[in-house]
């Protein structure tokens, strides 16, 4: 009995562990030992640590681009970067941060380039069904970020990091760290800020320039060398965090978050708009994000409460100067989401084998959109929404080698109630030495319309219908034993959805996008990863490597007689999705490689391929060297990073241009 | 007597030119095929497909009516690039052997041998969002524009904008500008987006001189044989700030500029296109289906003349020469669409092709 107690204790404890882990440890990433019971039968993926920690210039979109094996979507860097799991669309992958859902309400997804890395402390990607042990909505899977005071694992009380980096094209990375602790409260303050011209020069291979003869006949042309024009950004995230233990009273936290961001949003490869007048297209976002938590434990109970908020404005302004004193004012838009959040867990272990969970969270939206542009004081739209999700879940280990796990989940998103969602979990331990262990899970799943898709105007569809469908699971993980002098640990499986009245949003003729239930979509594939790593006479070598293999099929009915998307892979969705990170130590020198790479997507339903519409399948390396130096308690960080360092040349969306190599150097200074 | 009357018609036509994206092409006498055909180009129309938003996959394609066939892709085929973002619209040069292609979201106006597809020369400066071309004369086109009070004036010749013809908006209302007819040296000029005023240009002074306010979005404009403008106004969008009601064909008499007759299509009705047979004596519009209408009517057709069985229609026009009805589906709008070919009765489409994203608006060549 003592033995599961521990088994649940070490679980809980390397849970909270891999959430608050501050130095930059590369942990392994798959492992068959010491699983949460949360994870029982789940399918996980860890970010490490030191992944999160690369550079201060990192967003999570770039450490889940080569940190994982989902897509990023990206428009290059400070432009909207989201991720899609298992072939599904970003609104299907949810978020949170500390427990707290942080996908937009409006559009449901979430851009990861606003997330600086470190800004976060602990990720885990929750693959299909295994998303439903923390939230609701994740068809695709769920990205828990979690942020978190930072814990002295020595006798120190007090810890200080500054980086900074000076990089190409003007760009100045900075992040400054303060946290202090005592046996019972730890405080920690950080910021982040981030600023760039993003001018990188690229060849415009969709324009030419013409050079013309005395009477303006083109005599010649080329591809011109152009800017990434108007890609300039200031970013700003500061976040405080405060952990006291109780006592009696339990733990409490509050973390609380602020982004000011300043962004412009760059041209198109195919906007001829003149560089001499002036011009405006940008984007600015100011957001707070608070959560307090509470945590209590009794020897058999523990109990959790969470109380949270988001607070956020978007502005949109567009213009052009046209000369002669003439403006052309396009947009001038304000989005508003106002959000609170409360949630309430128990946990209980009545015996030594069983483990027993209800959790229930509410969330309330308010949002409204107006653009001013078109019409003085216009309001777009206004929405609020209340969502209650509740579910209860046991997990059982009957013995040493299996364990089942079960989920029944309900959702309520303002008249809209769910069917009931249950979601089943097991696995079964093969080999013990070998730790080859089987997992098989399988769910039902939905996604509620967002309110953008309800009540936007124009084009919002108030009769959208709720997508869900069935998601299934299984795979196989093994690892070799802790003693042995390589440790190689992998994972593959196979998944399986089928998602009805699939929500797309498409052109209508009126000239605005309309969302519609359109499609039956089939989601299948195959995903595996691996983890080796070595240590011997001052070298530490590591791999983590992961691929995904996702067919995405329309099995939609045709819209009629021109339709040629049934049967064909959904737009922007990869069939292969690779990447990887290898890490050289040597002493105190570390170098680490990192790769990541996806097959051609096809911008249009029909999976035709016109030069205009191509895609092309792409590869991007990134590089880092690093040797730490230490003088008495003071520890320098010097750092060079080289992006994209074989200069490809790519494009993630069309008429979107990304930057060749390009280079940072850092310094950080800790105490 | 008669024949001057049609010639005169046909020059309005011409100067019209861009008017609806779908008759978008000037061409003084369409029955001879306006083209040169030296290097074995056909007769056949020019389909411009938008492209997704934001995508840049607009393109042009070619439709050869005499062998059913059609040519994608022309213009990047030629040039080593595509046109870019949004193609809007195509306008002939009655002056020159210049095809105009105006790229909206792209903010270029290409200037393309109608034969090679090779590009001749661009408007960039000064010019944002634009929509439609028509030319006044070998030294003048008016371009109409979204989001700015302000007529382009372009010289053709320098592809430069000379000045602007600024026109008053009222408050709460947006500036824009679309569609364009000429009618015996005035330009009318649809303002279509948050806005109901059809403006009058003066094409020898380049002013503004008239403005009346026929309808919620006034979006696609034609001249009739009377001399008679037919406007089509969307009303908006249910929730749009500046109002909503319901679509309407108006009927606005030139000579004295004011509105004539008034026909109600349903609320929240989109037409995409409004067009007219070549001798100016039957509209024609997509509401779903298609519609035709003779300008004597006294009220609109009660059923379309070609259903759409599960397309969408995006586009359309009418064939000068046999009068037989081109019609474009977008399907869903993310992929390679389809032109239909109708005979000039309707009925069941006698063939079709495929042609590129969001086909949209034609050219005749």
């Amino acid at each position: 009995m003592i033995k599961y107690r521990l088994w649940f204790a070490t679980a809980g404890a390397l849970a909270a562990l891999s959430a608050t882990a501050e130095a930059p440890v590369a942990l392994r990433g798959i492992t068959a030992t010491a699983r949460s019971p949360r994870e029982i039968g789940a399918e996980v993926t860890r970010i490490d640590s030191a992944m999160l920690r690369t550079s201060p210039a990192q967003s999570m979109a770039d450490v889940l681009t080569f940190g994982s094996s989902g897509y990023i979507k990206s428009y290059g860097r400070a432009s909207v970067s989201t991720l899609t799991f298992r072939g599904t669309s970003p609104s299907h992958t949810a978020v949170t941060w500390n427990g707290m859902r942080i996908s937009s309400p409006m559009l449901g997804s979430t851009d990861f380039s606003t997330i600086p890395s470190y800004m976060i402390d602990g990720t885990r990607l929750l693959h299909g069904s295994s998303s439903l042990s923390e939230t609701g909505g994740g068809i695709g899977g769920l990205v828990s970020l979690t942020s978190a005071a930072w814990r002295s694992d020595d006798d120190r009380a007090f810890r200080l990091q500054a980086v900074q980096g000076l990089g190409s094209w003007s760009t100045s990375d900075s992040y400054l760290m303060a946290g202090w602790n005592s046996e019972r409260v730890s405080i920690t303050a950080r910021m982040t800020y981030a600023r760039s011209d993003n001018d990188f020069k690229y060849t415009n291979y969709e324009k030419k320039e013409n050079i013309y003869g005395p009477d303006h006949e083109i005599i010649d042309s080329y591809y011109p060398t152009e800017r990434n024009r108007n890609a300039a950004f200031h970013d700003l995230n500061a976040m405080l965090s405060v952990a006291a233990d109780g006592g009696r009273t339990g733990s409490w936290s509050l973390d609380a978050w602020w982004t000011d961001s300043d962004r412009q949003l760059p041209l198109m490869t195919t906007d001829y708009s003149s560089s001499n007048l002036g011009f405006e297209n940008k984007q600015s976002e100011h957001t707070l994000r608070a959560i307090g938590r509470w945590t209590k434990s009794f020897p058999d109970l523990t109990l959790r409460a969470a109380a949270g908020t988001v607070i956020s404005d978007l502005h949109y302004d567009s213009s052009h100067e046209l000369g002669a004193g003439l403006t052309s004012v396009l947009t001038r838009s304000i989005t508003r989401q106002r959000s609170g959040y409360v949630s309430g867990s128990a946990s209980w272990i009545p015996g030594s084998t069983l483990i027993i969970n209800a959790d229930a969270e509410f969330y309330y939206h308010h949002t409204s959109s107006a653009d001013f542009a078109p019409v003085a004081g216009a309001v777009s739209y206004e929405g609020s929404r209340p969502e209650l999700g509740i579910a209860l879940a046991a997990r059982w280990r009957p013995s040493n080698r299996t364990g089942l796990g079960a989920i029944l989940r309900e959702e309520f998103h303002g008249s809209m109630i769910s069917v009931p969602i249950p979601a089943l979990f097991g696995e079964y331990l093969i080999i013990p030495k070998a730790q080859l262990l089987v997992k098989v899970s399988g769910s039902r799943n939905y996604r509620v319309p967002t309110l953008n898709d309800l009540y936007t105007v124009p084009g919002g569809n108030p009769d959208l219908r709720t997508e869900n469908g069935w998601t299934g699971d299984l795979s196989l993980s093994a690892a070799t034993p802790r003693d042995t002098p390589v440790r190689i640990s992998g994972s593959a499986g196979i998944f399986g959805s089928r998602i009805t009245d699939w929500i797309q949003w498409l052109p209508s003729p009126r000239g605005y996008y309309v969302p519609r239930n359109v499609r039956r979509v089939d989601a299948s594939g195959f995903e595996a990863s691996a983890d080796a790593l070595w240590a011997h006479a001052g070298w530490t070598l590591s791999l983590k490597a992961s691929y995904t293999f996702s067919r995405s099929i329309n099995r939609g009915e045709p819209l009629g007689a021109g339709d040629m998307s049934v049967g064909r892979q959904l737009p922007y969705v990869p069939l292969h999705a690779a990447s990887g990170t290898f890490r050289v130590a040597w002493r105190e020198w570390q170098m680490v490689y990192m790769i990541q790479g996806y097959s051609r997507r096809y911008a249009l339903s029909s999976n035709a391929v016109t030069p205009g519409a191509d895609l092309a399948a792409y590869s991007v390396s990134n590089l880092t060297v690093e040797r730490p130096i230490t003088i008495r308690n003071v520890t320098l960080r010097p750092k060079i990073a080289v992006n994209n360092i074989f200069n490809t040349r790519y494009r993630t969306v069309l008429s979107r241009p990304m930057p060749g190599i390009n280079f940072e150097a850092f310094l950080g200074v800790e105490f | 007597m008669l024949k001057m009357r049609k010639i005169s018609f046909f020059k309005t036509l011409i100067l019209a030119t861009a008017a609806a994206g779908l008759t978008a092409c000037s061409n003084d006498e369409p029955d001879n095929n306006g083209g040169n055909n030296s290097n074995g180009n056909p007769t056949g129309v020019f389909v411009l497909n938008e492209g997704g938003y934001m995508q840049s996959n607009g393109s042009l394609s070619f439709y050869n009516t005499e062998s059913g066939k059609c040519e994608n892709d022309l213009f990047r085929n030629a040039n080593g690039f595509g046109p870019g973002d949004v193609v809007q619209s195509m306008t002939l040069d009655p002056a020159s052997p210049n095809a105009w292609l105006v790229v909206n979201n792209s903010q270029v106006i290409f200037a393309i041998d109608p034969d090679t597809y090779k590009e001749k020369g661009r408007i960039t400066e000064g010019i944002t969002s634009p929509r439609q071309m028509a030319f006044i004369d070998e030294n003048k086109a008016y371009v109409t524009q979204f989001y700015t009070n302000a007529i382009a004036v372009v010289n053709p010749k320098t592809y430069a904008v000379t000045k602007y013809i600024e026109y008053p908006v009222e408050e709460n209302a947006s500036p824009s500008t679309g569609e364009m007819v000429a009618v015996d040296g005035f330009m009318y000029v649809c303002c279509p987006n948050y806005n109901s005023a059809l403006l009058k240009v003066d094409t020898s002074t380049d002013k503004v001189v008239d403005v009346i306010y026929p309808g919620i979005q006034p979006s696609h404009i034609v001249a009739d044989a009377n001399k008679d403008l037919w406007v089509i106004c969307d009303g908006g969008y249910q929730g749009s700030p500046y109002g909503f009601d319901a679509t309407k064909l108006v009927r606005i008499s030139t000579s004295d500029f004011k509105v004539k007759a008034e026909y109600n299509m349903g609320l929240g009705d989109y037409v995409p296109v409004l067009t007219i047979d070549r001798a100016g004596r039957n509209l024609f519009w997509i509401n779903g289906g298609v519609y035709k209408m003779d300008i004597a009517a006294g009220g609109l057709p009660s059923a379309p003349i070609i259903t759409p069985d599960n397309a969408v229609f995006y586009g359309m026009t009418v064939s000068p020469g046999t009068g037989e009805i081109l019609v474009t589906d977008a399907v869903d709008f993310s992929q390679n669409g389809r032109l239909l070919r109708y005979a000039a009765t309707g009925g069941d489409p006698i063939s079709a092709v495929t042609v590129g994203v969001c086909p949209h608006a034609f050219c005749w060549k």
